[in-house]
């Protein structure tokens, strides 16, 4: 479903087909219904990708959310490269191929193709009393004390990956580079109302609607209905626990 | 199990809305009962497919996308022979380089990554290897009058029930306060037919004032 279509609908679910600039703008439907669409994903973790990024000696903390061609270790506003038009179908999204997520959390991390354990700082200190001064292959990661959307790696690498732009789709083993498995969130500069809504399958899009119109209902405008906000709200989290259900126990987490 | 039309569900819907399809013309309609049926399948995954992964395999790729069609995957099988699924965390406890290790073309597991990907191990080295994913389907759109589904009695009764409550939503006031107690049996309805045996669904009442307003 187009962006422009779930306006439409949202809508015609409030009566307001016509005059409808008066109470919800386009743009102010976008920006609500891609915080509904980041919070969904965000809860649900229905949709995941893989990034790779180089590997530098002697650094110990990136980020999960690497600049194209800057410094690795150093964090894009979101991340960039072709969005999953081949999991969904849908096309070309947005007017350019760049930046439509960024990644949230990392949950599986790999270094030159080798799966790394996550282990918390005080585990570590316990299992390694100079963990701080090894340079070596990494075997753990941990984001404990590190940043929002930030691992750190132990014991930090004794060499450099070759130099390679950060990748998405697949991993890449070679190179003694970094792979890191997060759940996938929508950017909100990058959606337009022409785009489809992008992460969710068809069957979720309604939630994503419902979401919309809840804030919108239950914002403290004129527009504000506790009833129709309590039922659109009830709709939206029959849809995160459903996808978060079967994200947990049909997909592994 | 019972067959139903577009027709006859439209039908059923409209009767809960006075049959007037001056305010509830049946594009509308349908697009509730569309959207409603993807909601109870969403629950229930009782609609299936399999679908080949297009193109088949690629040399030493590891994540594929769930082909479009399909909701989540079930069952992976390559060259007619079914694959066990694991988890990340249980092959890269066994196999810690296993994202880089490859087969000529006899993959054993996959792995499911998010609901729209998963991982094979090994990766396949040769091309164009058939990769078939069965799983639970996004519900065909009913489009067409004699459009036909397949429901039991009760599933269909919440399915028409939920449509006219998202219908009923552009009323407001009393009059949708009272029928929005129809999806406490679409709820109810769910958590007998949902394939998640102890997944918990939201709770829905009524506000006091709408209490009062649909009393009267």
């Amino acid at each position: 479903m187009l962006i422009s279509e779930a306006y439409q609908l949202t809508l015609s679910r409030l009566l307001e087909l016509g005059g409808a600039e008066v109470f919800l703008s386009e743009s102010s439907f976008l920006r609500t219904i891609t915080a509904v669409l980041f919070d969904f994903c965000s809860k649900t973790g229905i949709s995941k990708n893989v990034v790779n990024f180089q590997a530098l000696y002697g650094v110990s903390r990136y980020s999960i959310n690497p600049a194209p061609g800057a410094a690795p270790g150093t964090s894009a506003e979101w991340g960039t490269g072709a969005w999953g038009a081949a999991e969904w179908g849908t096309g070309t999204v947005g007017s350019s191929q760049q930046a439509l997520f960024k990644f949230m959390k990392a949950e599986h991390v790999w270094w030159a193709g080798r799966y790394l354990e996550k282990i918390s700082i005080h585990d570590l200190a316990v299992l390694e009393s100079s963990w701080e001064a090894k340079r070596t292959s990494p075997q753990y990661w941990s984001d404990d004390a590190a940043p929002v959307e930030q691992i750190d790696i132990y014991p930090v690498s004794d060499k450099t990956g070759a130099n390679v732009s950060p990748s998405y789709g697949d991993f890449v083993g070679s190179g003694s580079n970094f792979s890191v498995l997060a759940t996938e969130l929508p950017v909100v500069p990058a959606l337009s109302m022409n785009d489809e809504i992008p992460f969710v399958p068809a069957s979720a899009v309604q939630y994503i609607v419902w979401g919309a119109i809840r804030d919108i209902l239950g914002s403290s405008s004129e527009t504000r209905d506790d009833q129709r906000a309590m039922y659109a709200d009830s709709r939206y989290r029959e849809g995160v626990l459903i996808y978060k259900t079967i994200v947990e126990q049909e997909m592994g987490g | 199990m019972p067959i139903y039309t577009l027709f006859t569900l439209r039908s059923r819907v409209l009767d809960l809305l006075d049959q007037n399809t001056e305010l509830y013309p049946a594009s509308d309609v349908d697009r509730e009962i569309n959207d409603s049926i993807r909601a109870w399948n969403s629950f229930t995954g009782a609609i299936v497919s399999e679908k080949p992964v297009p193109g088949g395999s690629v040399p030493g790729q590891v994540l594929y996308p769930v082909p479009s069609g399909l909701l989540y995957p079930l069952r992976i099988s390559v060259s007619g022979r079914e694959l066990q699924r694991s988890w990340i965390s249980a092959i890269s406890r066994t196999r810690r380089s296993w994202v880089t290790e490859r087969t000529p073309s006899r993959p054993w597991l996959w792995i499911p990554v998010g609901i729209n990907k998963f991982a094979i191990w090994p990766a396949i080295e040769t091309a164009s290897i058939t990769i078939n994913v069965f799983g639970v389907a996004e519900p065909a759109k009913l489009v067409n009058d004699f459009d036909l589904i397949e429901f039991h009695d009760e599933d269909a009764d919440a399915i028409v029930k939920l449509a006219a409550v998202n219908l009923l939503f552009r009323e407001g006031g009393s009059v949708f306060a009272q029928a929005s107690l129809m999806y406490r049996h679409y709820l109810g309805r769910l958590k007998e037919r949902s394939r998640f045996r102890n997944i918990k669904l939201p709770r829905y009442w009524l506000l006091r004032k709408e209490s009062a307003d649909a009393d009267l």
